[in-house]
């Protein structure tokens, strides 16, 4: 992983106007995106994961907005482009993107072989005959067999693994430099998932892009992830290596968050769950807006919003617990020692 | 295992060889899904249209039997003759015989492998008798109609009714499609917006004012405002423009609808989302993706436009004095025209299902999902 930002997120803000009621989704989000890497952002729906991403590339829904900050890529700011057509460079070309529903992101009434064909023939400048090529290249490469014959063939003919798979080959066709993940697994088996999970790993080494992974599914992050940035009610409240956000963790939504992992759960007993439901975002939220549903809360938590705390030079959590005044708060029972559990896990499940 | 299977049709009798090499090819062609799909329709088909000419004919002969005779001449025959002519007439026609032996006869008549002879003219003798002074010899027999021309035959009736309605409602589709689907595209692309909120108006106050309204709205604007004639002339151009033009204002409305929703239902789509997420411009999307899939469940109505395009508009030719058929059917059944309204039943009966067959292969070709074998 290299030190040398690729993507750099200032301050940002998004608005959406929803029945002429306005509501922030993102709140004052500042994250960096290191060339290469791959950055799991998790967070429990309604979070403001993906529509974070999708300032990126422009792709907010009509009544959204970039309402604040900076978004810097390429000495451009992503947040300042006006016209779709200034988006057309960016989108598909630089960074793309693929979604959860793999059922549907192909047209089902066109060829695998012309979806694909034509990414390369818009971004790429490729001939017809060029782009077969290397559409059929692509799809061997992302593990389609016999990849000449089923060019020809219609999503419907294709299994929700392997459209994925095309999916993913249509992302790569325009070789980006980002690619961003939305859920990309959640509706696939758990077998396919791990595949999925693996080519999306193996490709972004061979081909030298950046993966911003969205999920909510803390076991996926934790098999590709380089770095976590743990998102809640519209803000980034901890960010961290991989390791330190899963062994380290130190604000008490991350803590929560990993508690619930069903894995940690014992046999006959309840699985944890997070009391409550996030803050309404359409009016603005006083202090930790975890505070609420946090039963370790301080009374600060309900007025003042905390600052990012910086816990080693890679690791920033936002919550008063950080603060030197605050009282020493332990972690949950269920997360300490999480590394020797989760290798016990691995020991039993016998993964690798 | 090849010279085995040699062996094995060498030592087949080579009368049965010749014939398995004669029908193999036969009965492949009809094992290809395409061609066993519209075979198994056509039939399902001819079985249907069995049933409805004979639900047809018998529900026609619940109404008085003295309904069929020949009304006109009935007036002119004098008074002592009327019974005994009533009498003839039931005979001659065959309706005093037991309705099987009738239903049979009808079957008879439509065989068009049977050569039948039809009286095509008669006259009274002297005595008040109708005798026949022509005949000709049919295939297709629908009979002949009770109150048009003095009995003409139904077939001929249709040939000379159905081509003025079919160039009239042919030109009224051209007109409604070529304004409708612009409009729906527009509207959808443009969701919302100051076109799309006036054509939902547009469709709303269409949809909501009766047709005959707006006929004769149009009627008037003709006349008033382009001094067009009032009264269709074939020859004349300028008299085919307004009733085309009444005709189309009335389905732009609803053509443009749908053609709106099933953009709509395209647009919100995640393959289009993932399409932008490609990078393809938006009028890329709109033609390469969108369009072609909204354009499946439009297509499918086509052909039943194209082919009820004979049954023509009531009101906008009986407006314009069209000699069209739009008013045919309502005419005979009005006027107890049996032998005609069964006829055009049949006939619209047989349209309607040629319509939806074609409908179906139409969207079979358009629509890779579709697949005509069964399992998978």
């Amino acid at each position: 992983m290299s030190q040398e930002k690729i993507i750099e997120m200032r301050n940002v803000e998004v608005k959406f106007m929803v029945r002429d009621r306005e509501l922030t989704a993102i709140r004052d989000v500042s994250l960096d995106v290191y060339k290469g890497e791959i950055l799991a952002i998790v967070g429990e729906s309604g979070s403001g994961k993906s529509v974070l991403t999708k300032t990126l590339t422009g792709m907010l829904e009509a009544n959204g907005r970039i309402s604040g900050g900076e978004i810097w890529y390429e000495g451009q700011d992503l947040s300042k482009i006006g016209s779709n057509k200034d988006w057309l460079n960016i989108r598909g070309k630089k960074i793309a993107t693929i979604f959860q529903d793999q059922s549907t992101s192909l047209n089902p009434l066109k060829r695998i072989g012309s979806q694909i064909t034509e990414v390369l023939e818009l971004h790429r400048g490729m001939s017809k005959a060029e782009a077969k090529v290397e559409a059929i290249r692509l799809l061997e490469r992302v593990g389609i067999p016999n990849a000449t014959a089923r060019f020809r063939d219609y999503p419907f003919q294709y299994s929700g693994g392997m459209r994925q798979r095309v999916v993913i080959a249509i992302a790569l066709a325009c070789q980006p430099d980002i690619l961003i993940c939305d859920e990309p697994t959640t509706a696939l088996d758990v077998t396919i998932q791990a595949q999925i999970l693996d080519l999306i790993k193996e490709l972004s080494v061979e081909n030298n892009f950046t993966v911003l992974f969205i999920t909510h599914d803390l076991g996926v992050v934790a098999n590709i992830a380089d770095r976590v940035a743990v998102m809640y009610a519209g803000q980034i409240i901890e960010y961290g290596t991989s390791d330190e956000v899963f062994y380290d963790a130190r604000h008490p939504y991350t803590w929560a968050l990993l508690s619930s992992l069903p894995q940690l759960g014992t046999k006959g007993k309840d699985l944890f769950a997070i009391i409550g439901t996030p803050p309404s975002l359409f009016h603005k939220v006083e202090g930790d807006a975890f505070a609420p549903r946090n039963p370790l809360a301080l009374e600060i938590d309900f007025v003042e919003e905390p600052p990012m705390f910086k816990v080693s030079e890679t690791h920033y959590a936002k919550t008063w617990l950080l603060d030197e005044r605050a009282p020493q708060m332990n972690k949950p029972e269920a997360i300490v020692n999480l590394s020797e559990k989760v290798k016990k896990l691995r020991g039993d499940l016998n993964v690798k | 295992m090849d010279e085995l299977a040699q062996k094995k049709v060498k030592n087949k009798n080579p009368i049965l060889n010749f014939l398995i090499r004669f029908f193999k090819p036969i009965y492949n062609f009809f094992r290809k899904p395409l061609v066993k799909y519209i075979f198994i329709r056509t039939f399902d088909a001819c079985i249907t249209l069995f049933l409805i000419v004979t639900a047809v004919f018998l529900l026609l002969r619940m109404v008085p039997k003295e309904r069929f005779i020949d009304w006109d001449r009935f007036q002119k025959v004098p008074a002592e003759r009327k019974e005994q002519f009533k009498i003839d007439q039931l005979e001659k026609y065959g309706l005093n015989d037991p309705i099987h032996e009738q239903l049979f006869n009808y079957y008879n008549d439509l065989n068009p492998f049977v050569e039948k002879e039809l009286c095509v003219k008669d006259k009274f003798d002297e005595d008040y008798n109708v005798v026949c002074t022509k005949y000709e010899s049919v295939r297709f027999n629908l009979g002949k109609s009770l109150r048009y021309k003095n009995g003409a035959k139904v077939t001929d009736l249709i040939a000379e009714r159905f081509p003025v309605s079919f160039k009239l409602s042919m030109l009224s589709l051209v007109v409604t499609y070529a304004l409708a689907v612009p409009l729906g595209v527009y509207m959808a692309k443009n969701k919302g917006g100051l076109i799309d909120k006036l054509g939902n108006g547009f469709i709303v106050f269409t949809n909501a004012v009766p047709s005959l309204i707006f006929y004769y709205v149009w009627l008037i604007v003709g006349m008033k405002v382009f001094n067009f004639p009032s009264i269709f002339e074939p020859e004349d151009f300028r008299s085919w423009i307004i009733p085309v033009w009444a005709l189309s204002f009335v389905s732009i409305a609803g053509t443009a609808m749908w053609v709106r929703r099933y953009m709509v239902d395209e647009i919100n789509s995640d393959y289009v989302k993932f399409a932008r997420s490609k990078g393809l411009s938006e009028s890329a999307i709109m033609f390469k993706h969108v369009f072609r899939n909204a354009v499946v469940p439009l297509i499918r109505t086509i052909p039943s436009a194209l082919i009820f395009a004979v049954v023509g508009s009531y009101f906008v030719e009986m407006l314009w004095n069209i000699p069209g058929s739009g008013g045919l059917l309502v005419q005979a059944l009005t006027k107890v025209d049996n032998p005609l309204v069964q006829g055009l039943t049949i006939i619209y009966a047989a349209m309607s299902m040629v319509a939806s067959l074609l409908g179906d292969l139409v969207t079979v070709f358009f629509d890779p999902r579709i697949s005509l074998t069964k399992n998978k």
